[in-house]
């Protein structure tokens, strides 16, 4: 039976953590970004409407903290995405080590 | 020295607990399975939503008396409340707890509309309806977005 060289795995531990995660960051922006740049247009769009006219100042206020909700709404979503991308590299590492005690005893986990 | 020690104890450390896992065939879960029927259910609520504001928008439409829009808002809520029972069924270990809070700020934001109506029709305005649809448009695609990314980690995890 073979042993497991520590400094190879934990190099190869670091290169697909590495990897995965950078493949992950854009989707976290992409997610958040879109969504979070139409919210501020409409913000801009309800002090527009409120200096013209065709927005009550109750209405303003009830469209303010709807914007506020829709924000956390996008948020959230993002904070999740980021777990995705936390599981996404722990299984990828829990997968190099899987190779590596398979190469070294010949047992597949 | 003694650094350089504590930095190997770590790596052993780390390498142990990754083995154990790797070996107990553990698979890190941190987000709820993607939900084929919640999926669905979301798009429904949303053309339904999507459909009620457009018809609200129009100038002389007759939902702008709100005792004529009630039943509407009753229904979108009861669906949202709906969609909130189905996450809630998925959310063993917390894993659907970000698409509970989207769900319940979605819930929110019809909520508001709802109280302003019936508080004075006047503030429910064209141009606030608009507005209001484009806002909940934002969360229903947020909800819509997270749930196909659960579905594409599904697809990586069976790789």
């Amino acid at each position: 039976m073979a042993s497991i060289d520590f400094d190879k795995l934990f190099k190869n531990i670091l290169v697909v953590a590495e990897s995965t995660a950078e493949e992950g960051w854009p989707a976290i922006r992409d997610f958040a970004k879109g969504d979070l740049e139409k919210l501020a247009r409409t913000a801009v769009e309800i002090a527009e409407g409120r200096i013209n006219g065709t927005i009550t100042e109750n209405g303003a206020k009830a469209l303010l903290k709807m914007n506020q909700n829709a924000v956390e709404t996008v948020l959230a979503g993002a904070a999740c995405v980021t777990k995705l991308v936390a599981e996404r590299v722990i299984n990828a590492v829990l997968g190099v080590v899987k190779d590596a005690i398979k190469a070294a005893t010949g047992f597949a986990l | 020295m003694a650094l350089r020690v504590g930095l190997t104890k770590l790596r052993l450390l780390v390498a142990c607990l990754l083995i154990g896992l790797a070996m107990a065939g553990c698979q890190a879960q941190f987000v709820a399975d993607y939900d084929e029927i919640f999926d669905r259910a979301v798009t429904d609520t949303q053309k339904k939503t999507d459909a009620f504001l457009q018809k609200l928008a129009e100038p002389r439409s007759p939902l702008r008396v709100f005792a004529r829009a009630k039943d509407s808002y009753d229904d979108i809520l009861n669906d949202i409340h709906s969609l909130k029972i189905r996450a809630e069924a998925n959310n063993s270990g917390g894993l659907n707890a970000e698409t509970l809070i989207q769900i319940e700020k979605t819930a929110a934001t019809i909520r508001e509309l709802r109280a302003l109506h019936a508080n004075d029709a006047r503030d429910v305005t064209d141009r606030l309806v608009v507005l209001t649809q484009q806002t909940v448009d934002v969360q229903f695609s947020s909800m819509l977005k997270f749930e196909n990314l659960k579905r594409r980690g599904e697809a990586k995890k069976k790789q």
